[in-house]
């Protein structure tokens, strides 16, 4: 948004109050609000400079380590000062508050945030944000990047107001959340009620642990935005919704109507000393509980033990924060510590933050390890009896990350997947999206590492030249919308879609479908279409590919690592890592729930695999053979060489 | 990298310098290309026992070379999959097989007690304990790889000296077979 649009919203907004306070009061005249009016275009148009503060280089800064105590006046989005006795306050901004100090512009260059910034890597393959909806049988993972296997939100025919809407709840704001305000093409879209989402930067940065991200969800459900971050951070409550406005709703005028107020704010003005400011109870390195809201993974199921008795992560449990490892600095370009950032970025410190970089020290480049720990203190692993390889063949993630592998990948609910974190009356295990963790994958570059997994399940057009498009959302509601069962109250009421509704599905998109494409169902990792009489056909193809991305965390102790328990752990018939069973659920059921082994997946040659772990069976026979070799080889040479010692001693001896 | 160029350096150097070697020690005739690429045929010449241990020697060392240097050499990549099975088996075999011949060698190539030998025959004695002692050496690190005795740094150090101790290997064997196959000629001559 440009400086002159805030500065329009900064008139419309004030007209809104000031209309609003007259209405209540009767006090206004139509003088008085031209006159206001005039003045506010003079301020646009002749101070543009004025709107939406930018921190300078001169703004203040303490450089010291400690933290700055944030009792700081609260600012709307163009720099205008709250004052909290005032009924028709502006909006607090943390673009506006913040950002008088912080430069917002390289804050939202962040990961975090710069999902839709073409400019932007996409990065190493993340966890995707999740599409479902269970009556029309679709998980599908869609992201901002350019991700292989995940769609873009307009793939599906969803705009950044439908996003923001569907995913807000764990989103920090920013990126597209707060730059499409003035995005043409969305229908449906009401950002001039709603306002943009900006980055909420107490949802990372709170240290007091009254961060309500529940109230922010039930912002944006209200289609608050604006509002959110006020309304999360408890110095006001935020009653009424633009959600109830009107879509012709004018907030310059609207809010004259005595049915079209809109949000009201409410301060609390115990929170605010005698000079309107408050103390922000900030955390320069966001505590790992805020983290965790959004990154909160659990795993369900049978079998599954209770929350308590797992295990923290090592690295949480030994007193360190997530932001140990992830710290970033004003650019908010967190490290994520996977193999190979430093090369992938071009910034080698990025590589003492990895698993080998604190607990190795950093790979010199001869390829050889220093003989010391890194950062930290971590403790240099002893990896006693484990050949090189392991170190170079597998990440450190694969024996010491996630469950246990077992026979069975289990089930996993993530918090942007599954919206943890938010209360509800009850989360079912059994909803979907399904994803599977530890599943052990083969990166291109032949390292093994755990993976989460999911087999996306949407509906698409098989174009003539192979390739695979989801359909728009609304497209499917529009024409096979009637093929599917009612929505259903609860999400633990579920019913996954049957033959005969794919079949009818797809028999009405394909009436739709003008073009030569077919109309096709991804599924299971497979791709059903209907053949000349009618009948649900399956073939493989790309787009029916699981969706994975490595997993990390929770990270498990030396002990209780993969190996700990001998070469066999790994190398035998049935070893988890190669033979343990991952079920490809689906919202759908189509026939018996498939399922792959790993090994599979990880596309290794079974016969070969076996021969290997076999040949284990003979491993200490070999060392035995091995062993007696060199203890023989070794006395042929001691004996021989005492003789030629014998034979110098000897020639010394003449000599003297 | 530093490897690959040290391996190769190395096993192109003793190619070269073989001969050269040969002709310092008194067979000058011997210093021709064809001599120097055809470095097994005298094998021909010896009784059958020795020659099929010669050759069971020769094979296993082979294997362990095309598998061993593929890897690190070509690829630059650790051994995996098929190479390393190969490369184990093979391994296993050549323990066995280099004791046999410590058996059947050590005694006929004492270097406690040369007279009045040939240089040749020095230089094919000398490089059968150079076999033997390189040998030991590839053995030993991957078999103590196996026990829990060297944890992170341990196991790093035992793979940088198998690989390298592993080229010492190569070389002493060229070695052996180039001096052994100069010393039958002498003997028959």
């Amino acid at each position: 948004m440009t400086e002159m649009q805030y500065t329009r919203f900064s008139v419309r907004r004030n007209l809104q109050a000031n209309g609003d306070r007259c209405w209540r009061t009767s006090q206004c005249s139509l003088s008085i609000l031209v006159l206001r009016f005039s003045v506010l275009i003079a301020v646009a148009v002749l101070i543009p400079s004025a709107a939406y503060p930018q921190a300078k280089d001169t703004a203040m800064r303490t450089d010291s380590i400690a933290p700055y105590a944030h009792r700081i006046t609260l600012y709307d989005e163009q720099g205008e000062v709250i004052d909290p006795e005032d009924d028709f306050a502006p909006v607090y901004s943390p673009k506006g508050t913040c950002g008088k100090c912080h430069a917002y512009d390289q804050i939202s260059s962040g990961w975090h945030f710069n999902g839709s910034d073409p400019n932007r890597p996409a990065g190493r393959r993340a966890q995707a944000w999740i599409y479902t909806d269970w009556r029309t049988g679709t998980q599908i993972p869609i992201a901002e990047r350019d991700w292989k296997g995940a769609h873009k939100p307009g793939d599906i025919g969803l705009t950044a107001w439908d996003f923001t809407l569907m995913f807000g709840r764990h989103h920090t704001g920013g990126g597209i959340t707060e730059t499409s305000v003035n995005a043409d093409g969305e229908p449906k879209a009401r950002w001039a009620i709603s306002g943009g989402l900006e980055i909420d930067c107490m949802i990372c940065h709170n240290a007091d642990g009254n961060y309500d991200h529940n109230e922010r969800v039930g912002q944006l459900e209200r289609q608050n935005f604006r509002w959110a971050p006020l309304a999360t951070s408890g110095f006001a409550a935020v009653r009424g919704s633009a959600k109830t406005l009107r879509d012709d709703y004018d907030p310059m005028f609207g809010a004259m109507s005595p049915d079209q107020t809109g949000p009201r704010m409410f301060f609390d003005r115990a929170r605010f000393d005698p000079d309107d400011r408050v103390f922000f109870s900030m955390a320069k390195s966001p505590t790992s509980d805020r983290c965790l809201f959004c990154h909160t993974n659990r795993n369900v199921g049978e079998g599954v033990a209770e929350p308590w008795q797992h295990e923290r992560d090592v690295h949480l449990a030994a007193g360190m924060s997530c932001s140990d490892c992830h710290g970033h600095g004003l650019d908010h370009a967190l490290v994520r510590g996977y193999e190979g950032e430093a090369e992938d970025t071009g910034q080698p410190f990025r590589a003492t933050l990895s698993c080998r970089g604190c607990h190795l020290g950093v790979q010199s480049a001869a390829g050889d390890y220093e003989d010391a720990g890194g950062r930290f203190r971590a403790p240099y692993p002893k990896h006693y009896g484990l050949p090189t390889l392991h170190l170079t063949r597998l990440s450190c993630t694969a024996c010491h990350s996630g469950p246990q592998p077992a026979e069975k990948a289990l089930r996993l609910q993530t918090a942007r997947a599954h919206g943890l974190g938010l209360s509800v009356k009850q989360r079912g295990d059994n909803i979907p999206p399904f994803i599977a963790e530890p599943v052990f994958v083969r990166e291109e570059n032949g390292v093994f590492e755990p993976h989460r997994m999911i087999w996306p399940s949407f509906w698409g057009t098989l174009e003539e030249h192979g390739d695979c498009k989801p359909v728009p959302l609304a497209e499917l509601e529009r024409v096979a919308g009637k093929a599917f069962a009612k929505k259903t109250a609860s999400s633990d009421e579920w019913t996954p879609l049957s033959e005969d509704t794919v079949k009818e599905a797809l028999r009405l998109l394909g009436t739709a479908n003008k073009s030569e494409a077919k109309s096709v169902y991804v599924c299971g990792g497979l791709l059903y279409s209907l053949d000349d009489d009618g009948t649900l056909v399956a073939q493989e193809h790309a787009a029916a590919e699981q969706y994975s991305w490595a997993l990390a965390h929770e990270v498990r102790p030396a002990a209780k690592s993969l190996g700990a328990k001998g070469c066999t752990e790994c190398h035998a018939s049935g070893a988890p890592i190669f033979y343990s069973r991952v079920d490809i659920e689906t919202p759908a059921a189509l026939g018996e729930t498939r399922s792959k082994t790993m090994l599979e997946i990880q596309g290794l040659n079974a016969t070969l695999l076996w021969l290997w772990n076999f040949s284990f069976v003979f491993r200490p026979f070999l060392k035995i053979v091995g062993f007696a070799a060199s203890v023989f080889i070794g006395a042929v040479l001691l004996l021989y060489g005492l003789a030629v010692l014998q034979g110098l001693l000897k020639f010394f001896a003449r000599e003297e | 990298m530093l490897f690959r160029i040290i391996a190769v350096v190395a096993l192109l150097g003793t190619v070269i310098a073989l001969p050269i070697l040969s002709w310092f020690l008194g067979c000058k005739r011997e210093f021709t290309l064809r001599d120097m690429v055809n470095l097994v045929v005298w094998i021909g010449i010896l009784d059958f026992g020795e020659m099929l241990l010669y050759v069971a020697l020769m094979l296993s060392v082979l294997v362990l070379a095309v598998t061993g240097f593929w890897a690190s050499l070509v690829t630059g990549h650790e051994m995996s999959g098929l190479l390393l099975m190969t490369h184990v088996s093979a391994g296993g075999a050549f323990a066995v097989i280099l004791a046999i011949f410590a058996v059947f060698q050590a005694e006929r190539s004492r270097v406690d007690r040369f007279g009045n030998l040939s240089g040749i025959v020095v230089a094919r004695r000398v490089s059968f304990w150079a076999l033997l002692a390189t040998g030991l050496l590839v053995t030993l690190t991957t078999m103590l790889s196996m026990t829990p005795l060297f944890g992170t740094y341990g196991q790093q150090v035992l793979y940088e000296t198998h690989r390298y101790g592993a080229v010492a290997s190569i070389i002493a064997v060229l070695g052996h077979l180039h001096f052994g196959r100069l010393e039958r000629r002498l003997l028959a001559s």
